[in-house]
């Protein structure tokens, strides 16, 4: 049996159709889930969610190594009480209840004269450092720990109830490269103190001290 | 062989403008990835999926570790040696926590824009649970969430586009950030801020949903945000 060449070029139509209706409402529901977004945002998560995805990785590589550890029937208890002391101590470094040392980024703030910042741009400032992989941070030497609050008080910044003048010493121990682009992104912290003629600073410090502190 | 031809112009100008439409109505109502930027949306949830089963492995691995630690320890110093790192992790936030506290919860307006209106006010922006978190610090709240994310000591919230990011993780609306600590001095704090007041503004003057609930018991849980612990020293 002859098939009319108009039946196969309709066949054709209707599967090209189908094909696009399956894309569509693929597409449709990929985007009811991760929300309405354009592909540089959805670039932007994408790399926040493979540095996750690294670390992860890389901790549960450490996570495996302890449980081996563990599982050694020769397991000492001087060295278990030994290797629990390190890690307490770490903790309490990372806290603000001893100083830490490290690789990190010694950033200068210098409004001009007369110019109030506000507190908000402390706090977005602090935040896009912990984004950056910061472990610790101190502005004007006062270490900020895990409860530690960014207060206005009249013209002046408080850290914790803790008055804080200009200019502004921001030290911050963590990868430098990444705490740099974090703060040079386009619409970044650089930028925004660019435009409001405050004068930036930053240099890197090979072995940089944040003493104790900011635990209320 | 005419009549073949006709039906296929006719076929395709059919296709045509279907897509065009399509496309036409995606363009216009959303800011979204082209056709061939599928790739990049599925990629993004497959990680976000990678992502959530990694965490779940690191967190059963560090109970099996804990528990296996308690069978070690069968003396009382090693006990309070164990005791105290833990509580140095609750502090951290890395380990869970339990007690009365408060909930302030936002969400976006549910008022329809009209033609002239800032969509900024209308919407939560990531910065408000930033200076939210930093008034209940102020309130000495001694955990926070936001809605399952736990807020570490090295926390960030950021956004892509319209999405929050807490610890990289996305979370939707409506927002519950959930304090432990003394609620009554957590909400008498709130109340008192400035930006808190500014957020009873926006409610009414363009209907951003603020609220605050005390509860006698909130559960926070652990975070799942990476600290290591060999990239820094401590200072003698």
């Amino acid at each position: 049996m002859k098939i009319k060449p108009g039946i196969w070029i309709a066949f054709s139509f209707l599967i090209i159709v189908v094909l696009l209706v399956l894309q569509f409402k693929t597409r449709e529901s990929l985007l009811r889930e991760v929300g309405p977004t354009s592909t540089r945002e959805a670039i932007t998560y994408l790399r926040t969610l493979n540095e996750k995805k690294e670390s992860l990785l890389k901790e549960i590589e450490k996570l495996d190594l302890r449980i081996l550890e563990l599982n050694e029937v020769s397991i000492q208890k001087e060295d278990f009480e030994k290797s629990l002391n390190q890690e307490i101590s770490k903790w309490e470094a990372l806290l603000g209840l001893k100083g830490i040392t490290g690789t990190g980024l010694v950033i200068t703030i210098i409004p001009q004269k007369n110019q109030i910042l506000s507190v908000e741009t402390f706090i977005d400032l602090v935040n896009d450092l912990w984004g950056g992989g910061a472990l610790a941070i101190s502005i004007n030497k006062s270490r900020l720990g895990w409860n530690s609050f960014l207060y206005q008080s009249g013209t002046q910044l408080s850290i914790s109830g803790r008055l804080i003048d200009s200019p502004y010493l921001i030290e911050v121990i963590g990868p430098v490269e990444v705490l740099e682009s974090v703060l040079k992104i386009p619409g970044g912290f650089e930028e925004k103190m660019l435009i409001q003629g405050v004068e930036l600073e930053m240099s890197v410090n090979n072995k940089l001290i944040i003493a104790a502190g900011g635990i209320q | 062989m005419k009549h073949l031809l006709k039906s296929y112009i006719v076929f395709s100008l059919l296709v045509g403008l279907l897509i065009g439409i399509t496309a036409k109505n995606y363009a216009f109502t959303v800011d979204l990835p082209a056709m061939g930027d599928m790739g990049i949306l599925m990629l993004w949830k497959d990680t976000e999926k990678e992502v959530k089963d990694l965490e779940n492995n690191s967190t059963n691995l560090k109970d099996k570790i804990q528990q296996m630690e308690a069978e070690i320890a069968l003396d009382q110093e090693v006990l309070n040696l164990l005791k105290s790192r833990d509580d140095l992790k609750i502090e951290i936030g890395l380990g869970s926590i339990a007690g009365p506290g408060l909930i302030v919860t936002l969400d976006d307006s549910p008022i329809r824009l009209r033609e002239g209106d800032d969509p900024s006010f209308y919407i939560i922006h990531e910065s408000y649970l930033r200076y939210l978190i930093n008034i209940l610090k102020e309130g000495q709240a001694r955990g926070i969430a936001v809605n399952s994310e736990r807020i570490q000591i090295n926390s960030d919230i950021s956004c892509v586009g319209k999405v929050i990011l807490v610890n990289g993780k996305r979370i939707a609306p409506p927002y519950d950030i959930k304090a432990i600590g003394d609620p009554e001095l957590m909400a008498k704090v709130l109340k008192q801020s400035s930006f808190f007041r500014l957020l009873e503004n926006y409610k009414t003057l363009f209907g951003l949903q603020v609220s605050l609930k005390v509860s006698p018991y909130l559960e926070l849980p652990q975070g799942t945000g990476v600290i290591d612990l060999e990239s820094f020293g401590v200072a003698p």
